[in-house]
């Protein structure tokens, strides 16, 4: 479990995703998930570096696990998610800190996201109204921006909230680039999307 | 500048006067100041339980004010169970009452012909007879002065224990919190001294109001945004550790002869949660809140504490929780700190069965705990030579190497085999082995702030010497140790320039942490101490564990020895340097 999790992180840094030590990843397996320790460098996730808990109860391993292992938790409890990414991508929180919402203009972005959603909360790490809104808004969404803070991805396979991640991270740059330019895009779907 | 009481209790007299102001800019407060004053007073080979002793009762600066976990007072001292320079702090509700008297400080000197209790209001101090409280425990004791003096009031007390000079005597305040170790509650028992009741109303004095309502604002922000103080103490509680630290043959077994516990489980945070737990509790101005409010089939109290639960728990191999729980509510009733009671108990059980002593006292036995702690109290049947802490009793019974201490004091609850640094944190530290000197067990288990290898020896001595000066600054505020999980020096640093007007980067914060480390290393080598002290029982360096994820480890002490001394500035004996005391200005 410890080296599919660390595949994925050191993908993330080496990508600029995931910053030296900030962002995590969890895979849920039954009524266990594996989440990355509190304050592990991200590239080099040994087996130590991931700790196992409980889907269903906080316990003890709260001290050494991610400060966001309670969103991690609720996102298992309230979705059908079996893995789950959060990183820092540059765009994706540039975007989150313009816009209330990403309409992607990419193919792949507005084909496979549709919408990225902007979730606004008060307290940005490990708080209750971070969870309640987090695990709301994925509830209908793969991908969503947390304002200023960074992205949340969720999929079956590790691989796949890593995709998302990156899709995510691709459509806001995408936006963000074109805006820059003050031209317009010649193909924009946010009115499609909007209703999404 | 503050304001300090000093009591003579032999002649029943006082004088109030201002804390000096040399003094006050370069130790602050708390654990600084009774570094200080006891080093300027007591003369080489004072008997700590005689005349000459001095026992100190010390706030800080932000003792009472908005800063998080400034409830906390010092007691610093010559220890009795240790012959060292001594300080032991407490949370609760004291200090701030003390403080609100216009005091930064108490200084208790000589000894009553008879039982005495002060009673310190705004700007006054009566010394008033105490023969009706002297034989009730702390709990009678405080609800007695509480119903002389007014709800309103706050105590610290002594209870049996402390009165018989049981050299793991504890002082108590609020009914449950303790200034637990190295026997501080038998020299307040030794000076005929039974409690201290403070009911001051004034508020602490803050320099800069503005700019320090926001650095207070950002600390509260910062320990609501950590996973440990946030989530994992508030909810289970200091036991929190119990299952990981048996995970990683840390949690102490057997009187540390056993790699991990069987039944931790059925004494851990998560069970405490689970079975017995009535409420949280919290200190003066605390969001932590790790206190525990538990309640048995018999009776209701508080704790344990992870400290407790490997004391009287694992260390005796007793994994009945109400047991455990109960032992600690009479260690609080009597007064008794629990973890050297437990690590005496748990030489006691080391001694039975190697046959050194005769007292059936056999591992896990719960029942046999609770009745060694009252005996232990009073001083009764093998209760007295419980009562001299675990290193005198193997000495007496004629094996030494059964009793696990540094300089005379128990350990703590973390195995040095399966933490290595905190090997040297123990060896070093200046009250005898102790986690709150240098908590290495942050670094090299918890990732705090990064986490290292636990099992290396190598660049330990440089972690440990700067936690061990933080630790130090961070006594004369006084603020609770958990805050630095969440904050660093230049919270600190930026806390006490806010309330005292007197600027201090982060660095002269460490640099005032370093001052209080040499000063007590002073103290102490005039006392004799020196490196044959700095060592640990033979177990952790010769006899490592044959199983489990620490087996075959062992402490390699003396390298990280070398290492330590050299980069204190210290000759190779441990002796501060002339050049390192005229850069600290003291010496």
């Amino acid at each position: 479990m410890w080296r599919e999790i660390s595949k994925f992180s050191k993908k993330l840094h080496d990508k600029g995703y995931m910053v030296s030590h900030s962002g995590n990843l969890s895979i849920r397996c039954g009524d266990r998930m594996f989440i990355k320790r509190r304050g592990a460098a991200c590239d080099e996730i040994g087996p130590e570096d991931v700790i196992e808990t409980s889907v269903e109860e906080d316990t003890g391993t709260i001290v050494l696990s991610s400060s966001e292992t309670e969103v991690h938790r609720a996102i298992y409890k309230s979705t059908s998610a079996l893995a789950i990414v959060h990183a820092h991508p540059p765009y994706s929180i540039v975007c989150s800190l313009l816009y209330d919402e990403v309409i992607p203009m990419d193919a792949e972005g507005d084909y496979m996201l549709h919408k990225i959603p902007v979730v606004v909360v008060e307290k940005l790490s490990g708080s209750k109204e971070l969870e309640l809104k987090v695990c709301e808004a994925l509830k209908s969404y793969k991908g969503i921006l947390v304002r200023g803070h960074g992205t949340f991805a969720i999929g079956k396979l590790m691989e796949e909230a890593y995709h998302v991640t990156c899709m995510l991270e691709a459509s806001c740059m995408t936006r963000y680039l074109v805006d820059l330019t003050g031209l317009g895009s010649k193909r924009d779907k946010t009115a499609e999307y909007r209703a999404w | 500048m503050g304001c300090v009481a000093d009591v003579n209790l032999t002649t029943g007299s006082f004088v109030w006067k201002d804390l000096q102001e040399d003094v006050a800019k370069k130790f602050v407060g708390g654990r600084g100041y009774g570094a200080k004053v006891l080093f300027d007073e007591l003369e080489k080979g004072v008997d700590a339980l005689g005349e000459r002793n001095v026992l100190v009762f010390a706030t800080g600066p932000l003792t009472g004010s908005s800063a998080p976990t400034s409830g906390r007072f010092s007691v610093v001292t010559k220890s009795p169970l240790t012959n060292t320079v001594f300080d032991s702090n407490s949370g609760g509700f004291f200090g701030p009452s003390l403080k609100a008297c216009g005091l930064d400080a108490l200084v208790l000197r000589g000894r009553s012909p008879s039982p005495v209790y002060l009673n310190v209001t705004d700007g006054n101090l009566e010394i008033l007879g105490a023969e009706d409280l002297w034989g009730k425990d702390t709990h009678e004791t405080r609800s007695m002065l509480l119903s002389r003096h007014g709800r309103g009031s706050r105590v610290a007390c002594i209870g049996p224990a402390g009165e018989n000079l049981v050299k793991l005597a504890a002082i108590m305040n609020d009914d449950d919190r303790a200034a637990a170790r190295g026997g501080v509650g038998a020299v307040m028992g030794s000076k005929n001294l039974k409690a201290v009741v403070a009911s001051g109303r004034a508020k602490t004095k803050i320099h800069d109001k503005q700019s320090f309502n926001f650095v207070v604002r950002e600390c509260f922000k910062l320990l609501e945004q950590n996973p440990v103080t946030d989530k994992a103490l508030p909810r289970f509680g200091t036991a929190v550790l119990a299952n990981l630290m048996n995970e990683l043959n840390i949690l102490p077994t057997k009187n540390f002869l056993s790699p991990s516990f069987a039944r931790v489980d059925e004494v851990s945070g998560e069970s405490i949660r689970a079975k017995i737990l009535v409420r949280q509790r919290a200190c003066f101005n605390c969001s932590i809140a790790c206190g525990r409010v538990t309640k048995t089939k018999n009776k209701q109290g508080e704790g344990p504490e992870y400290e407790t639960v490997y004391a009287l728990g694992s260390d005796c191999l007793v994994g009945n929780l109400e047991d455990v729980a109960e032992a600690n509510y009479l260690c609080n009733e009597l007064g008794i700190d629990t973890i050297s009671m437990g690590g005496t108990i748990a030489t006691a059980m080391e001694l039975h069965e190697r046959g050194f002593l005769p007292e059936r006292i056999e591992w896990g036995d719960g029942k046999k705990v609770k009745e060694l702690v009252e005996l232990t109290a009073y001083r009764k049947g093998i209760g007295n030579d419980l009562a001299e802490g675990s290193k005198r009793l193997a000495e007496k019974y004629g094996c030494p190497e059964s009793a696990v201490q540094v300089k005379g004091l128990e350990l703590p609850g973390y195995d040095p085999r399966g933490t290595k640094g905190m090997g040297l944190a123990y060896a070093t530290s200046n009250r005898g082995a102790c986690h709150l000197r240098s908590y290495m067990v942050g670094v090299e288990v918890l990732g705090f702030p990064k986490r290292v290898d636990r099992f290396s020896c190598l660049n330990k001595a440089g972690l440990c010497i700067v936690q061990q000066n933080l630790n130090a600054a961070m006594d004369t505020l006084v603020l609770c140790r958990f805050t630095s999980y969440a904050l660093d020096e230049d919270h600190y640093a930026r806390l006490l320039s806010k309330a005292t007007g007197v600027e201090y980067k982060p660095e002269d914060f460490l640099v005032l942490g370093e001052r209080i480390w040499n000063l007590e290393r002073l103290f102490n080598m005039r006392e004799g101490f020196g490196r044959k002290d700095d060592t640990l029982p033979r177990r952790f360096l010769e006899e490592p564990f044959k199983e489990g994820s620490a087996k075959g480890q062992v402490v390699e002490l003396e390298r990280m020895l070398d290492e330590y001394y050299r980069f204190r500035g210290w000759d190779q004996d441990g002796r501060p340097t002339p050049r390192k005391l005229a850069q600290l200005g003291i010496g």
